[in-house]
Parts: structure tokens; sequence; C-alpha cells
């Protein structure tokens, strides 16, 4: 007699929708239409942590591409999809100019007029870009420059307090580093949501000059990390005792505008750099310093005849967790697997010029609970 | 050395036996190896094989779990890291990653015996390469095809299902 036609039980069906690619948020709300029985399986918190454990790593869903408009050389920000199958609200902005992303949090800086902002003191924001809410950021002091600004999980001084999996809609911390308008002396202010009040400031003994921020921050360990376009120092603030301490950039990368912070293959701090049409990378050793770990030549990634005529490539943002660098070549953006070295080519600007990329990177979980369910808001607890 | 390697039988559903080297299997099938080891006291002095009823499993079934098993748990034929391929993109040259693309590459009930199966034996890396293999198929349908798969009755009402499709159209 021939077996009867298989059956997919209940709990196979979560181990199933598990193993559904983060990559494509778009086939789990999908799934989730299928009927009412998978959508409460898939909305519900229990799923949500599962998925979010199963993968440990959250998808690159996005680059916030910061530029300049040809036109009128104003500033903007796009929010560019990493899928062409995904989009989430479309964030452009000629208002807000984004500094940081970390643990499912955009930090922005107004660069535009917005007269809301302006006279309530607003110089930030911090915003989820997958349910939209913005908190506003008052500047620590009215007569400051910000020089770098960070944004993170306020559990992050406390090592392992979170796994950062699913924590974007509780507290965060914004770390800010600034300077007086004449006075050359670099201070810090850490800003926490939930006593909504700035810290600080700390003072340091580094010297600055005061330009507007560049690259992004990084987070090893307890420790942020902060670099500045015109300058030989990289500033390092320790999370859980509030000491900031100096480190000197490598030589060939002080004072260059091409340098983002990498993550080295052992976990530590690392930079990556062009000069010369080569992409070098660096890697840190408190004890023995700056170490250089590669060079490649920029022309053996890219195809053929893609550096004809074109200015010195730049690195724009690094993808952490990823490995990948952003370079920038006559405002095309590849994405470089600093393991393999293989090049992506993956946005061109259009009618702006791009300055800089913070890439975004979250887990994307549907949260239908109430369309699905007949059985009152309870079910609907997982709304993102 | 070879000849003096212990081999256990298992019997699918359907009555077929199959022979398979009681070191690999062991180390493959929780189920197994639990049923080895509860059947090894009275074995211990006696030459004699055993046989093991697997009743929820059919031939069919049984010999393509087997083929896996002793490609991915004989010692002697893994190489690289066993336990990191499942982890491995596409394109990633794992040694056994071509041979797991084409031993998931059958039709959809096949899978789903697989994926039963799997979990019935605990053998942890069939049934996340079986799940996985499921889930990469869905993706390529639409939602309607998915209900048909599995043979699903959809249980929304228009307005419900309006109202998923308005918020999340971009999904779509």
């Amino acid at each position: 007699m021939p077996p009867p036609p298989p059956v997919l039980v209940e709990e196979h069906v979560e181990e199933i929708l598990l193993r559904f690619s983060p990559q494509h948020p778009a086939f789990l709300f999908r799934a989730a239409l299928v009927c009412k029985r998978w959508c409460r399986l898939i909305s519900s918190p229990g799923f949500r942590r599962r998925y979010r454990e199963f993968h440990r790593t959250p998808p690159m869903l996005a680059i916030l591409v910061n530029a300049e408009v040809d036109s009128d050389g104003s500033s903007v920000s796009r929010f560019v999809p990493g899928r062409p199958a995904f989009c989430l609200p479309l964030l452009e902005s000629r208002r807000w100019r984004v500094l940081d992303a970390r643990h499912g949090r955009v930090l922005t800086r107004r660069v535009g007029r917005e007269p809301a902002a302006e006279a309530a003191g607003v110089e930030l924001q911090v915003c989820d870009p997958i349910t939209m809410e913005r908190r506003m950021v008052p500047i620590p002091s009215p007569r400051v420059l910000c020089l770098a600004a960070a944004v993170l999980c306020s559990s992050t001084p406390d090592a392992g307090a979170c796994d950062h999996l699913d924590c974007h809609r509780g507290p965060f911390l914004v770390v800010f580093v600034g300077c007086l308008h004449l006075d050359r002396r670099t201070f810090i202010y850490t800003f926490s949501s939930e006593t909504a009040a700035w810290n600080g400031p700390i003072f340091t003994q580094l010297s600055i000059s005061a330009t507007p921020p560049r690259m992004t921050s990084k987070c090893v360990g307890n420790a942020l990390y902060f670099g500045f376009p015109m300058s030989d120092t990289i500033l390092k603030y320790d999370l859980q005792s509030g000491h900031i301490s100096g480190i000197e950039f490598p030589t060939e990368c002080s004072f260059n505008q091409s340098n983002v912070f990498i993550t080295t293959e052992g976990g530590g701090l690392g930079i990556a750099s062009v000069h010369h049409y080569a992409l070098h990378t660096w890697s840190r050793d408190d004890a023995v310093g700056w170490m250089q770990t590669r060079a490649i030549e920029i022309q053996s990634l890219l195809p053929v005849d893609t550096l004809l005529g074109s200015a010195e490539p730049r690195v724009a943002g690094f993808a952490d967790r990823f490995g990948m660098v952003f370079l920038l070549v006559n405002n095309v953006l590849y994405l470089v697997h600093l393991s393999t070295y293989k090049a992506t080519k993956i946005f061109r600007g259009i009618g702006i010029s791009i300055n800089s990329v913070v890439p975004y990177m979250n887990f994307y979980t549907p949260a239908l609970g109430a369309s699905c369910t007949n059985e009152g808001p309870s079910a609907g607890g997982s709304s993102a | 050395m070879a000849s003096e390697k212990k081999v256990v039988f298992l019997r699918s559903s359907d009555g077929e036996a199959f022979e398979v080297s009681e070191e690999v299997i062991s180390a493959a099938s929780v189920t197994i190896k639990g049923m080895i080891d509860e059947e090894s006291p009275s074995r211990a002095d006696t030459a004699a094989t055993t046989t093991l009823a697997i009743p929820n499993v059919t031939a069919a079934t049984l010999s393509r779990v087997l083929h896996y098993v002793n490609k991915h748990f004989d010692a002697a034929a893994v190489v690289g890291r066993p336990d990191d391929y499942i982890f491995c993109a596409p394109g990633d040259e794992h040694p056994l990653a071509r041979f797991d693309d084409d031993f998931v590459d059958v039709d959809n009930d096949t899978l789903i015996d697989l994926v039963h199966a799997a979990e019935y034996l605990h053998i942890k890396k069939l049934f996340d390469l079986t799940c996985k293999a499921v889930a990469d198929k869905l993706k390529g349908r639409t939602i309607d095809q998915i209900r048909e798969t599995f043979g699903i009755v959809n249980d929304y009402t228009v307005e419900e299902e309006v109202e998923v499709y308005r918020e999340n159209s971009w999904a779509f």
C-alpha cells in the first residue's frame, strides 16, 4: 500500500519559517498571509525571539547614504534598500544627516532648517526606521560644536547584558564628542534616553580641529572609538569607566579623508583606508600598535577601466559583522568583502555626490498580530 | 580492521532492512544511538547482529537518510569542518555543499518525508538541511501555491486580507 501523502505538522511549520532568510523580509510577510495560524505563529513574540537567535547576525536592510545635491550643493541623506524587493517607508531628508547607526537605531544630525527643532535646541535625533519612531535630542549646551556622535543600546557598557538582537525599541545612549567655538579642548557628553538628560562634560587634553563629523564611530568591547578627518588622533572612550584617551592613527592614515574603522578578524579595532589607489587595512594591538595587514591595488578589484579618469577612490563606510567596506569610485558605491576582496557594485549617485555611507542592520519580522486573530489585542503583542 | 566493524540493520515501516555501520549511525542519529545503547548489554557476548525497527520511516526515505548519513558521518569520508557547513553560503567551497544541494533537490513530498524522518531519528544536521530546503522552495512560491502545496485553507476574510496587503504593500 502506498504511504499517505505527508502532512506538515505545526512544529515543522515553525522550524521551516525560522529558516527563511532575514535578507528577504518580504517572504515572511507573505507567509503570514497563508493562513491565520501561520500569521499568529510568525507574529508571536516567541517566534520573533527564536528567529533572531537562530540567525544571530542581522541583515543589512539598507544603506544610509549622505550626499550633496549637485544642483544646489545642499545636503541630503537617502535610505537605499539593500534589496529590490524590500522597501521601508522612504527616508529622504535634506534636513538631517546620518551620523551613526547601531543596534537598530539611526542617529542623525540636523543640517537644514527645521524651525520646530531649532526652537527646541534640537540638533540630534535618534530614529527607528522600521517603526518610524523619532526621538529628538537637544544639544548638550548651546555653544558646542559636534565633532562626532554615536548611538548605542544603553546596556552596552555592561558587557553581556544585552545581545542587541531585538533592543531597538529600548533605552539608548548618545555619546557626543564636541568642542567650544573658541576653545580647542575636546569633551564628551553622554545622553541617556531614560533620564532624557546629558551627563558631562568630561574634558580631554586632546585638541581636534572643528570639522563636520565624517567617520562613523566604532564600538569594540566597552570602548567607543571616534576618528576625525583633519586629525592624527583617534579618541577612545571607555563606556564603563568614562576614561578618555588618544591613539594615533597609522602615519599613512593621518589627515586622510578616506579612513573607516573596521573589525579585524580577531574582533579588534582596525582601519581601512585608500591611498595611492590601493586599499590598505591595519589592525590594532594595544601592546604593539598598528600593524598593516594588507594592501591591494584597487584596480585589481574592479572591472577593467573603472578607474580611468577617476579621482582617487575613497572608503566611504564599513559594514560591521560582514567585514565589508564601501568603496566610492566616481560616485559609484562598491561593496568589497575584506576576506575575499570580491567587489559588487551596489549604488550609483545620480544627481547627488555621495559623501559617506552608514549601513543599517536589523531584523525585520512581521507584526501583523491584529490582522490575523479574532482573539483580541493580546495576540498582537509583537508589534515592531 | 574494516571487517571488525560492527553493523546494525534498520527495518523500515514497510519491512525492508538496511545495513549500516553502528559507529556511523550512532554518530548521526541520537534516536538510534539510544536504541543501540539499550540493546548492548544483552548482545555484549553474542556475535548476532542487531535489527532495529524504525516504524515511522518508509524504505524509500530510510535509504535516502542512510545515503546522507554515510556521506556526512563516516569519519573516513568526511573532510573539512563538518559542523560548519550548514552556515556556508551557496557557492562556498564546502566539500559536501554540492552533495547537499543535490540531496534536497527532490519533490515536495519526499522532502517533507525527510523532515519527518530527520526529526524522528534526531539527526540535527539533516533536519536543518531539509527544513532549510523547504524554506527555500517556499520563497519562490505565491501565497496560493504555498496553500496548495500543504493543503491549507485560507481562513482570512477579504477585509482582513486587504488590510494586510494595504499595510505591507512593499512585500507583495
